[in-house]
């Protein structure tokens, strides 16, 4: 992400200013996006978890203190968000008022599923999504944000052993269905 | 390579690939223009009106069909954190013996046919249609409980709990016995519950029968097991429930409604507002009387909802104050 100084903006914006939150939308968008998209339970969910994401980051950015780290509070927002989407009661009902609401607004799903089709080519990406969604929380901090265990603690808010055991279990299912994916190849004769 | 390097390798080579697509650029600002415009709207109201901003993810236990029923006594409210609860009695919700014994026969016939840990959505509107409540469905469970203290305390780890589960309650007299997920006497059901109150509509319109339909739920869709039972039972084979409901990010607006047989009674307890409430025509548990003692408290990552429940008839008020207190 493009460095500027988020705690102006994110109080401008949270005083109404649309050019502020245009420019933090601008800086973070492919970052939220990506985040987003290996953190989320369904490819076909992310965009409406980014649009949640961007409400709430609306709602909160008054709370955001200049000593804390823009990159960990922001990825701490995107996680609580993902989380809250597989939870919220409601969300049916905001899916059928948004469709409604952006009826004359082209949403390009097309667009997005040629763009899912050509990062799945990494193998061992589509492994990522058959774990568990508090493992995979883990794996993309980890391996992705490059977080360490005791930050991904701090973020999650949950011990630093409870983050250890999800890193261990979710590697040793990686690695095991991995093998198997590539044990096959080599059983089929697959080539590259 | 191990499999971390492949990871990060996987993350690294993917990236330039994975870019946000300029349609949800549009989306979005399409949002935040409403959000502003609603922002606009109610900054002028707030001036008007001093109207209190109420942010509600809301689950409604009982809904009233219009809110204009005479006779409606509050009995308590309390807000605290991500939790507030209403509690009013009113005689429209009053069941006689002999609907409350179907009732109850029919909740544990439902449950006799549920696998340990399942919930159903149960669908029974000739007895729910009384009712003046607009989802004529109730939850139950089969939970499936956990003997050994040291396999709940781990269950409970890997939910993130990091509350501690007492050893005995009212210094010993009370024994740990198990612990579950979900609560045996306010079942939590899933998303999917309109949707099977809709297929059991369609049902029950080609059956002659008074019988109640059920469905199975699936409770990981809503605020996931955000509700935990650890049981303590005495030598007489009388029974505690110390239950927590755990709210982090998810918040809860409850509208609770009850015959006015129920008794209410608040208490100052360790410096805690404490809610006494004893229902005589409990649907759940061993008998059709349900007493609780509940209070809330922030914690640092969320609110939790605390009560020490019991179906025992041979419990007192004064015992249930003594095990709140005996609390650590």
């Amino acid at each position: 992400m493009k460095k500027i100084d988020y705690s102006l903006w994110l109080i401008r914006m949270s005083q109404g200013d649309e050019e502020a939150f245009r420019t933090v939308y601008e800086v973070t968008r492919d970052h939220a996006y990506r985040l987003i998209y290996y953190l989320s339970p369904s490819k076909e969910d992310v965009g409406d978890i980014m649009s949640e994401v961007y409400i709430e980051l609306l709602r909160s950015a008054e709370k955001y203190r200049p000593e804390q780290s823009f990159i960990s509070w922001f990825n701490g927002l995107i996680v609580r968000q993902v989380r809250n989407w597989k939870r919220k009661s409601w969300r049916h009902f905001r899916i059928v008022e948004k469709v409604k609401m952006l009826a004359d607004v082209p949403f390009d799903r097309k667009a997005e599923a040629r763009l899912s089709t050509i990062s799945d080519q990494m193998e061992l990406l589509p492994i990522l999504r058959t774990l568990p969604h508090k493992a995979r929380e883990v794996v993309v901090l980890r391996y992705y944000q490059d977080c360490s265990l005791e930050e991904i603690a701090d973020m999650l808010n949950i011990p630093i052993g409870t983050v250890k055991s999800r890193h261990h279990h979710a590697l040793r299912q990686l690695r095991n269905r991995f093998d198997e994916i590539d044990g096959g190849k080599e059983r089929t004769g697959y080539v590259y | 390579m191990s499999i971390e390097q492949k990871l990060a390798e996987a993350f690294k080579c993917n990236e330039s690939s994975l870019e946000c697509p300029p349609s949800l650029d549009t989306r979005i600002m399409a949002e935040y223009d409403r959000m502003a415009m609603n922002t606009r709207r109610n900054s002028i109201m707030k001036k008007k009106l001093s109207m209190p901003k109420v942010a509600i993810i809301a689950l409604v236990v009982a809904v009233l069909c219009g809110f204009a029923y005479s006779g409606t006594k509050f009995l308590y409210s309390d807000s605290k954190g991500h939790f507030s609860i209403r509690l009013q009695s009113n005689e429209a919700f009053t069941l006689d013996s002999g609907t409350l014994e179907k009732v109850r026969n029919s909740i544990k016939a439902v449950q006799e046919q549920l696998a340990p840990g399942e919930t159903a959505v149960v669908y029974y509107p000739e007895v729910f249609s009384q009712l003046p409540i607009d989802i004529p469905v109730i939850g139950v469970s089969n939970l499936q409980y956990i003997f050994d203290a040291q396999q709940w305390k781990a269950v409970l780890e890997e939910y993130d709990v990091t509350e501690t589960v007492p050893e005995s309650l009212l210094a010993g007299a009370y024994e740990f016995e198990a612990g579950a997920v979900n609560s045996p006497f306010y079942p939590m059901t899933g998303l999917d519950t309109m949707d099977l109150l809709d297929e059991m509509k369609v049902e029950k319109k080609n059956m002659n029968e008074d019988k109640p339909l059920w469905r199975l739920t699936d409770i990981s869709t809503f605020p996931e097991h955000s509700v935990y039972t650890s049981v303590y039972r005495d030598t007489n084979g009388e029974a505690l429930y110390f239950i927590w409901q755990v709210f982090n990010d998810s918040s809860m607006k409850v509208e609770s409604f009850t015959s006015p047989s129920t008794e209410y009674v608040e208490f100052d307890l360790n410096s805690k507002k404490v809610h006494y409430v004893k229902n005589n025509e409990s649907l759940f548990g061993e008998s059709t009387v349900l007493q609780s003692m509940m209070w809330i408290e922030e914690k640092d990552n969320g609110t939790i909802v605390y009560s020490i429940e019991t179906d025992s008839v041979n419990m007192t008020k004064e015992k249930l104050i003594e095990a709140v207190k005996s609390l650590p």
